[in-house]
């Protein structure tokens, strides 16, 4: 990230800050619609993070680390949407129709529909640490220093999601043995 | 039974599926609010929330907020409530042969003689007779 850009927007310049917000949206819109699993409440949860990273931008202290301190705010805003579907939305989801077909090593629909189901289990604290270490590659120490949470709290998040989703996966196998013994 | 590995594969290659999602959308509209959205500046002043505030510290801190302005009313708008107890004496200067002197609040009575090089400049009479001078 272009520290130069991130010190005009602190200063106010909007042209830098829509550089900036330009650069990160893609990412974001990416990163919350893994961890919320609903692609309106990503976009809604991005729109939140970028103005509040807008608004808070002056009280960054080190311009370096601009990077951890916007997906935090992120993630607080993919907590505010999650909290918002529990409350009004239906949970529905529409695949596409070529989903299936798609080229991919995961074997097939069935698993990632069970892994859709188990996912969606998780809370967001769960899902957050999963999208963070498994999709963005970030180490859990910085997953945890971006959280705000200890190093330890992070790994057994991780533990926890991955052993949940695991037993998803396996539901998913026992059942489809049991059809093939039929 | 699926392994560790196994599920972490499954999952890391789930999670990079390819998604269409573009933020057009998105951008576009926070860069229309960004005019009208003023940055929070950092102040000298330290700013400090409680956002998870228990809700019976909350409704206590009211009726306190409460009783204080109404405590604070009481003395300051309703008329002849600030000397509860009654009205505090007043020293009440008088003429008395053709000096000046007083009287305060314990009832003793000043007289007030002049500065020379051996006259007091004031003397004090008690009720009980005693005569302080003073210089």
């Amino acid at each position: 990230m272009d520290t130069d850009l991130v010190v005009r927007a602190q200063h106010g310049d909007r042209e830098a800050y829509a550089v900036l917000a330009t650069e990160i949206a893609d990412r974001f819109v990416a990163v919350a619609r893994r961890i919320l699993r609903d692609i309106d409440l990503a976009e809604d949860a991005t729109q939140q993070a970028l103005l509040g990273i807008w608004q808070d931008l002056p009280q960054l202290r080190d311009p370096a680390r601009f990077d951890a301190w916007s997906y935090r705010l992120l993630v607080r805003a993919c907590y505010a949407e999650g909290r918002k579907q529990r409350r009004w939305a239906p949970n529905l989801r529409l695949l596409p129709a070529d989903e299936s077909t798609r080229g991919d090593d995961m074997g097939s629909v069935v698993d990632r529909d069970q892994l859709e189901r188990g996912f969606r289990r998780l809370s967001i604290d769960h899902r957050a640490v999963v999208v963070l270490h498994h999709y963005l590659d970030l180490p859990l120490e910085r997953v945890a220093e971006l959280l705000g949470i200890p190093v330890g709290t992070a790994y057994s998040r991780l533990h926890y999601a991955m052993r949940g989703l695991r037993a998803a996966l396996d539901a998913d196998a026992r059942t489809t043995t049991q059809e093939v013994a039929r | 039974m699926s392994t560790d590995r196994d599920t972490t594969r499954i999952v890391r290659s789930w999670l990079r599926t390819d998604e269409h999602e573009s933020a057009d959308r998105v951008l576009d509209a926070v860069l229309d609010q960004l005019d009208t959205t003023p940055q929070r500046r950092v102040t000298w002043w330290p700013v400090r929330r409680f956002p998870e505030m228990n809700t019976t510290v909350k409704l206590a801190l009211a009726a306190a907020a409460v009783v204080v302005a109404a405590l604070l009313g009481i003395r300051f708008l309703v008329p002849g409530s600030q000397n509860v107890g009654g009205p505090a004496e007043t020293p009440t200067p008088s003429r008395d042969a053709g000096r000046f002197s007083a009287t305060d609040g314990s009832g003793a009575r000043h007289l007030l003689l002049g500065r020379g090089n051996s006259v007091p400049s004031a003397i004090r009479l008690h009720r009980s007779g005693r005569v302080d001078e003073s210089e």
